[in-house]
């Protein structure tokens, strides 16, 4: 009986640990606690993230990249460029929720998703996923 | 007995977190600059660190999307013969799924409410 109470303790445990990491993952995000104040959710200047960025990245499978990216406001929406060695590879759409710019993109190879997140410098922390992607990239624009 | 409770509890708080976003939703939304108003059903599923979506209208599938979770937003990119777009989702505590989304063209948003079936 003492045995099947430890087993328990110990599974409790490992429970808890999970569903706490889990819990703060959804709250955070995985790169970790917001840029803004308390809770992160003071809004972002109304010039909002419109600008030209210098972008580096990493690839979900492994490997970097570079590109440069304009951002342009649209309405309520905002239009995302992102072009590498000066050719237009992807083009984007955009919504700026909170301190969160979210981006669905496509292109040649297909579509995806781009979170950044809206940092008191100006520059954007990102996290992405393309189609059919089981692990998730990450991309950092600063303003140029 | 004690040890018990608590283990059920926190494996409950456990499967709460990790079933997330993960279901099948009825949805209902309205078009950027209120052009309209539409009924769909949604499946999204679990593709290791990022979610696979569908939206089906009247039994067939009209667009598919690709999802990330993000400081409680469901972030979701999709595409489909017709084009591409993005919807950012509230996370709600009843699991609700509340978003605005945008295509190229509209420079408006529209809104979709997802509700667990």
């Amino acid at each position: 009986m003492e045995k099947w109470l430890r087993l328990a303790a110990v599974l409790a445990l490992a429970c808890s640990f999970c569903a706490c990491k889990k819990l703060k993952e959804m709250r955070e995000g995985p790169g970790g606690p917001l840029p803004f104040g308390e809770g992160g959710k003071e809004p972002v200047s109304a010039a909002g993230v419109a600008g030209k960025y210098t972008g580096s990245g990493t690839n979900p499978e492994g490997g970097s990249y570079e590109c440069d990216v304009t951002v342009s406001r649209k309405g309520d929406a905002y239009g995302v460029m992102w072009y590498f060695d000066g050719a237009l590879g992807y083009e984007g759409t955009g919504i700026l929720k909170g301190n969160t710019f979210v981006v669905g993109y496509a292109g040649p190879q297909g579509y995806g998703v781009v979170a950044y997140v809206v940092k008191r410098d100006g520059s954007l922390d990102g996290t992405w996923a393309g189609k059919g992607s089981t692990k998730v990239g990450t991309e950092n624009l600063k303003k140029r | 007995m004690r040890v018990f409770g608590f283990l059920i509890l926190t494996c409950a708080l456990a499967a709460a977190a990790f079933g997330d976003v993960v279901g099948e939703y009825k949805g209902a939304g309205t078009n950027p600059g209120g052009q309209g108003s539409y009924a769909c059903d949604v499946k999204i599923t679990r593709t290791g660190d990022a979610y696979a979506v569908q939206w089906l209208f009247d039994g067939a599938l009209g667009y598919e999307g690709v999802g990330i979770v993000k400081d409680g937003l469901f972030c979701v990119g999709y595409a489909s013969g017709q084009g591409y777009g993005v919807v950012v989702y509230e996370i709600k505590g009843d699991g609700a799924l509340e978003g605005i989304w945008t295509t190229p063209g509209f420079d408006g948003l529209g809104r979709e409410t997802l509700t667990k079936k």
